[in-house]
C-alpha cells in the first residue's frame, strides 16, 4: 500500500517531468481560438503583408511607379480607368500604394529588428551581470531616454546632407532601442534570480552557455510579443514624420508621403483617392498588428493567457 | 521707390506667378520654332532641327498669351457697403501673407533681404520720393528729386514736415546715415552694389579707408532739408528709374547708439532694428510675434493723412491654408499673391465671401545653373568662374538642360493656366519696354536637347543609361529647390525631363529644402556652391528693367555667378552715357537678351499673373498704378491715403 502510494507519486512526478510545457505556438493558437479579433487580424495582416511584397515585387520598378505624367494629374478612378486614380503628379495611386507600403513595412521591420538586437545584447548583458555593469548601462539608457526623441529626429533629419532610407532607419533606431533594452533587462534580471540559473552557475557552466542556451529561450515569448507591438509603433512613427515632411524624401514613396496629399484642402475634400487608400492601409496594418500583438502578449504572461 | 524690392527675393514666390492658358496659336509658334532670326542663326547648335522657315514677330508671342491671361481677373475689386470710421468697433484690417516659412524679422532697410520683411517695412516706412505709374521719379513724396544737367549730382529737397514714429523730426541727415551704414567697410548686408550707384559717390573710398569721418560727396544744407549727392562719373539713364538711387532713410537718432554699441556688422541683432523699429509710414509696429505676425496701429501723424483703419494685422499663412482661411473669413485680404498652384482650390470650392484680383506683377523665376563662386574683395565680392571642370560649366549641358524643361505642360497643369512659359529673360512686368520679340526663350524640345548633347560629344552612356562626361567618367548634377506647392509637383517632373535626355540630375538632400535653409545656403551665400549645380529661385523684382541688379558681377543676387568680358560690356553699355540714346539702349538690351539665351546663364521659368484674394468686407482694393501708391499689392493697404479707399466694414 505504502509502496503503491510512492510509486503513484513517482509516476506523477515522472509525468510532470516528461510533459513539455506547451510551445509558444500552441499557446498562441489556443489564444487565437478564443479571440476572434486577433484571429481575423492575423489573417488580414498576413494577407496584406504578402500582397504588398508580392505586388511590389511584380511591379516593374520604383522608377516606373514614380514616373510623373502631369497631363494625367488628379484623375478620379472613374476618369482614369485605373483602380485608384492618379495623384497630383499624375502617378497611378494603386501601384504607388504597393511600393509605398513595402517601403514603410521595410523600414518598420528594420527599425524594430535592429532595436531589438541592440536591446537583447545590452539588456541581457545588463540583467545577467548586474551590479556595476547594470548600473552603468541603465544610467546611460536613462539619460538617452530623456532626450526628446521627436524633436531630435526632426532636427537631425533637417540638417542631414542626404535623406536616405538608411539614415532614417538609423535615426529611428537611435530612439527606440532603450525601451527594448529595459524590457529585456527586466526579464533577464528576473530569470537570473531563478533557481535554474543559480544551479547552472553553481555547476560551473560558462556564462555564454547560460545566456544563450538557458536564459534566452525563456525570453522569447516576451520578445516576440513586444516585437509585433513595436512594429505598429515604428510604422506610426515613419508615417507621422513623413507626413510632417521630416521623414523620407520626395523620391522615396511611403505611406507617410502619400498621406501628405491630405494636407491640401482640395485633396481632402474632392480627391479622396489621393490619400484615403494610404490612410486605410495604415489603419488596417496598425489595428491588425495591435490585435495580434495583444494576443501574443497575453500568451507571454501566464496570468493572462487562456488556460 | 523700392529699389530694394527690385532685388528682394520673394520668398515663397514659389508658386510663382506665371502660368498659362496655352493653346493659343501664338504659343505654338514658340513651341515649334526653334530657329529665330536673331538667335537661331548664330549659334550653330540647331542644325537640322525644326522647320527652316523663320518667323519674324512684331510682338513677342508670350506677351500675347500673357495679355489673355491677365484679362481673367480685374485689377480692382469694388465692394459696396458702409465705410468704417476710425474708432469704430472692428476697424482692423487682417492681411494674410501666403508663405511657407517664418519671417526673419529684420525691420531695417539696410539690413533686410527677405521679402516678407520687405512687405512689413513697406507698411512701416517708405522711400522719400514717390513713383509715377511709369516708375520714373514722381513729385508726391516727402522729397523732390532733381538731377544735374550732366547727371553728376542728384539733389533732394524736402517738401513736407515728417516725423518718425517716436516723434523725432525726419531730416535728410537720416538718409545720409543710411548711406554711411551701407558704404561702411564692416557692412555685411546686400545693398552695397553698383546698381544703387554707391561705389561712384564722391568720397566713398576715403570713408571706407577710414581717412575721412564723413562721405564728402553727400552735402547737406544747413537746415538738413536739402541734400546733394555728388558722383565721380555721370549717372546712366537707369538712374531715371524710380528705385535705382537709394532713398530709404534710416533713423540716425534711433540706431546710432546701437552702432556705437554693437558695430555696423551686428546692427540687425538689436531690438531697435527689429520689433522696436521706427519708421515714418502710415502704420506703426505695435506688437510682433516673431516669425508669425505683426500688429500695426495707425499713425495719427502720417503726413498724408491717417489711415482709416485703426489696426492692421499682418500674419503669415501657409500656402496650402491661405484660401481656406479666406473662405473662413479669417482674413480680409492676401497681402502677397496666392500661389498659382493653389488656384484650383479657389475654383473648386467656389467660395462666395471673397473675389480675386490679378495683375502681371514684377516677379520672375529662374532655373539657375551655378558656374562660379563669389570671391570677396575690397568692394564686397566678385563673381568668379569655378575651375573645377564640372560639366555644368559646359555650355551644351546648360542649353540642353534648359531646352528639356517642359514649361508649357507645367503652366497648364500645376500653375492652372495662370502663366505661360517665360518668353525671355526679361521680367514680364516691364517686358514691353525693351523686349526683342524674336528671342523666344528656351522652348521645350527634347530632340534639340539631345542633339545639342550629341554634338558636344556627350554620346557615351554608362550602364545606368545616363550620359558620361567627355572623359568617360560618370557625371551627375545636384539640384536644389525650396519646399512649396509648385515645386512639390514640378521638381520630380524636371528631374524626369532631364533623365529623358540622359542627364543624371539628383535631388540634393533627397527632398525639397526648407526656405530659410535654402536662403542661407544657396541664395545668400556660397555654402553649397560646390555641391549644388542647379536650383530654382523666384524673385520679386523691381520696376527697373536694367539687368545690373540681378546679373552684375558684383551683385550677390547674381545667383549663377556668371560673368564674362562680353557680358560685362553689354551691362556697361546699358548703364553708359550712350544709353541716353534710345536706339543704343534698345540695341544693348537686345544684345543682352541674345547673350542670356545663347549662354544659357539661367533659364527663365514662367510669365504670368499674380492673384490676390480680397474679402467682400474690403472696399477699394485696387492694383492699378497711381502715383503715390507703389501699387505693389501690399501698398494698397495704405488705403485711404491718396485715393478713395479701402475699408473694412463689420458685416
Amino acid at each position: 500500500m505504502e509502496q503503491n502510494t510512492i510509486s503513484l507519486e513517482n509516476k506523477g512526478l515522472e509525468m510532470a517531468l516528461s510533459t513539455k510545457p506547451p510551445s509558444l505556438f500552441v499557446l498562441f493558437w489556443r489564444e487565437l481560438k478564443h479571440d476572434a479579433f486577433a484571429f481575423i487580424s492575423l489573417f488580414v495582416l498576413i494577407f496584406v503583408i504578402v500582397a504588398v511584397y508580392a505586388g511590389a515585387f511584380f511591379l516593374t520598378s520604383t522608377r516606373d511607379v514614380m514616373s510623373n505624367n502631369l497631363i494625367n494629374q488628379n484623375q478620379s478612378p472613374q476618369d482614369s480607368g485605373s483602380l485608384l486614380g492618379t495623384d497630383s503628379n499624375g502617378r497611378y495611386v494603386a501601384p504607388l500604394l504597393f511600393v509605398a507600403a513595402r517601403n514603410s513595412l521595410n523600414i518598420s521591420f528594420a527599425v524594430t529588428g535592429i532595436s531589438f538586437i541592440i536591446g537583447l545584447v545590452v539588456g541581457v548583458t545588463s540583467g545577467f551581470y548586474g551590479g556595476k555593469i547594470d548600473n552603468t548601462i541603465m544610467r546611460i539608457v536613462d539619460t538617452w531616454t530623456m532626450i526628446p526623441a521627436l524633436m531630435f529626429i526632426i532636427a537631425m533629419i533637417s540638417i542631414a546632407d542626404q535623406r536616405t532610407v538608411g539614415l532614417f532607419i538609423l535615426f529611428l533606431t537611435m530612439f527606440t532601442w532603450m525601451a527594448r533594452t529595459r524590457l529585456v533587462r527586466a526579464a533577464a534580471l528576473q530569470n537570473c534570480n531563478m533557481d535554474y540559473i543559480n544551479a547552472s552557475k553553481t555547476l560551473g557552466t560558462r556564462n555564454s552557455v547560460i545566456i544563450f542556451r538557458e536564459m534566452l529561450p525563456n525570453l522569447v515569448d516576451i520578445v516576440v510579443a513586444n516585437f509585433v507591438l513595436s512594429l505598429a509603433a515604428s510604422i506610426g512613427m515613419e508615417t507621422g514624420l513623413s507626413l510632417l515632411g521630416f521623414g523620407l524624401g520626395m523620391e522615396v514613396p511611403s505611406l507617410g508621403t502619400m498621406l501628405q496629399a491630405a494636407l491640401q484642402p482640395v485633396n481632402l475634400q474632392f480627391r479622396w483617392w489621393t490619400w484615403a487608400p494610404a490612410l486605410i492601409l495604415v489603419v488596417i496594418i496598425m489595428l491588425c498588428i495591435n490585435f495580434v500583438g495583444n494576443a501574443l502578449q497575453r500568451v507571454a504572461d501566464p496570468k493572462q493567457r487562456y488556460q | 521707390m523700392k529699389k530694394h524690392r527690385f532685388l528682394t527675393i520673394l520668398a515663397m514666390l514659389a508658386v510663382s506667378i506665371f502660368i498659362a492658358a496655352c493653346a493659343a496659336p501664338a504659343v505654338d509658334e514658340v513651341a515649334v520654332d526653334p530657329v529665330d532670326p536673331v538667335v537661331g542663326g548664330g549659334n550653330g547648335d540647331d542644325n537640322g532641327v525644326g522647320p527652316d522657315e523663320t518667323v519674324v514677330h512684331s510682338i513677342h508671342p508670350a506677351l500675347v498669351v500673357l495679355d489673355q491671361i491677365s484679362l481673367r481677373y480685374p485689377q480692382a475689386v469694388n465692394n459696396p457697403g458702409p465705410i468704417l470710421q476710425p474708432g469704430d468697433t472692428g476697424n482692423i484690417i487682417r492681411a494674410a501673407q501666403p508663405t511657407t516659412t517664418t519671417f526673419p524679422g529684420i525691420f531695417e532697410r539696410t539690413m533686410q533681404s527677405e521679402a516678407q520683411d520687405g512687405t512689413i517695412l513697406d507698411l512701416n516706412t517708405s522711400a522719400i520720393v514717390s513713383l509715377t505709374p511709369e516708375f520714373t521719379w514722381g513729385t508726391q513724396g516727402i522729397a523732390l528729386i532733381s538731377f544735374a544737367p550732366d547727371y553728376t549730382w542728384v539733389q533732394l529737397d524736402m517738401q513736407y514736415d515728417v516725423y518718425w514714429h517716436d516723434g523725432t523730426p525726419f531730416t535728410l541727415d537720416d538718409l545720409v546715415f543710411a548711406y554711411e551704414i551701407i558704404t561702411h567697410p564692416d557692412y555685411t548686408g546686400i545693398r552695397f552694389v553698383p546698381a544703387h550707384f554707391f561705389p561712384i559717390i564722391v568720397g566713398v573710398d576715403e570713408w571706407r579707408d577710414g581717412t575721412a569721418d564723413h562721405i564728402s560727396g553727400l552735402v547737406l544744407s544747413n537746415n538738413n532739408r536739402t541734400l546733394r549727392i555728388y558722383y565721380t562719373e555721370p549717372l546712366p539713364p537707369g538712374a531715371q528709374f524710380g528705385g535705382s538711387i537709394w532713398l530709404q532713410p534710416t533713423p540716425r537718432h534711433w540706431l546710432e547708439p546701437v552702432i556705437e554699441e554693437l558695430g555696423v556688422a551686428n546692427l540687425a541683432d538689436h531690438a531697435r532694428a527689429r520689433h522696436e523699429a521706427v519708421g515714418f509710414g502710415p502704420w506703426i509696429i505695435d506688437t510682433v510675434v516673431p516669425g508669425e505676425s505683426v500688429l500695426f496701429r495707425a499713425n495719427d501723424n502720417y503726413h498724408r493723412g491717417r489711415p482709416l483703419a485703426d489696426y492692421l494685422l499682418f500674419e503669415g499663412v501657409h500656402f496650402d491654408l491661405v484660401l481656406s482661411a479666406m473662405r473662413e473669413g479669417l482674413f480680409d485680404v492676401t497681402i502677397g499673391f496666392v500661389p498659382a498652384a493653389n488656384y484650383e482650390e479657389h475654383v473648386l470650392f467656389n467660395a462666395n465671401n471673397y473675389t480675386m484680383a490679378s495683375w502681371v506683377g514684377p516677379g520672375q523665376g529662374f532655373m539657375y545653373f551655378r558656374t562660379g563662386t563669389m570671391v570677396p574683395d575690397e568692394y564686397g565680392s566678385l563673381a568668379t568662374p569655378r575651375d573645377d571642370n564640372h560639366p555644368i560649366q559646359n555650355l551644351a549641358i546648360r542649353r540642353a538642360l534648359s531646352h528639356a524643361m517642359d514649361q508649357e505642360l507645367k503652366a497648364i497643369t500645376i500653375q492652372n493656366g495662370l502663366s505661360t512659359p517665360a518668353g525671355n529673360i526679361l521680367n514680364p512686368f516691364n517686358a514691353r519696354q525693351h523686349i526683342d520679340p524674336n528671342v523666344l526663350g528656351f522652348f521645350f524640345d527634347l530632340d534639340l536637347a539631345n542633339s545639342i548633347l550629341d554634338e558636344a560629344g556627350f554620346t557615351e552612356r554608362g550602364p545606368d543609361g545616363y550620359r558620361l562626361n567627355l572623359d568617360g567618367s560618370p557625371m551627375y548634377f545636384n539640384f536644389a529647390a525650396n519646399d512649396n506647392s509648385f515645386n512639390q509637383q514640378a521638381v520630380p517632373t524636371y528631374l524626369q525631363n532631364w533623365s529623358n535626355i540622359g542627364l543624371d540630375v539628383r535631388l540634393y538632400t533627397g527632398d525639397l529644402i526648407e526656405w530659410n535653409t535654402f536662403l542661407d545656403n544657396v541664395l545668400l551665400s556660397d555654402n553649397w556652391s560646390e555641391t549644388v549645380h542647379i536650383f530654382i529661385s523666384n524673385w520679386s523684382l523691381g520696376f527697373n528693367p536694367a539687368p545690373h541688379g540681378l546679373w552684375g558681377s558684383r551683385v550677390p543676387f547674381n545667383l549663377s555667378r556668371h560673368t564674362s568680358p562680353t557680358f560685362d560690356a553689354i551691362l556697361d553699355d546699358i548703364a553708359s552715357q550712350d544709353a541716353w540714346n534710345p536706339e543704343f539702349l534698345s540695341d544693348a538690351y537686345y544684345r543682352w537678351q541674345v547673350y542670356m539665351y545663347e549662354n544659357a546663364v539661367a533659364a527663365p521659368m514662367f510669365w504670368g499673373v499674380q492673384i490676390f484674394a480680397v474679402n467682400h468686407r474690403l472696399q477699394g482694393y485696387d492694383l492699378t498704378r497711381v502715383e503715390g501708391r507703389i501699387n505693389i499689392p501690399e501698398q494698397t493697404i495704405f488705403w485711404g491715403l491718396t485715393a478713395p479707399v479701402a475699408y473694412v466694414n463689420t458685416n
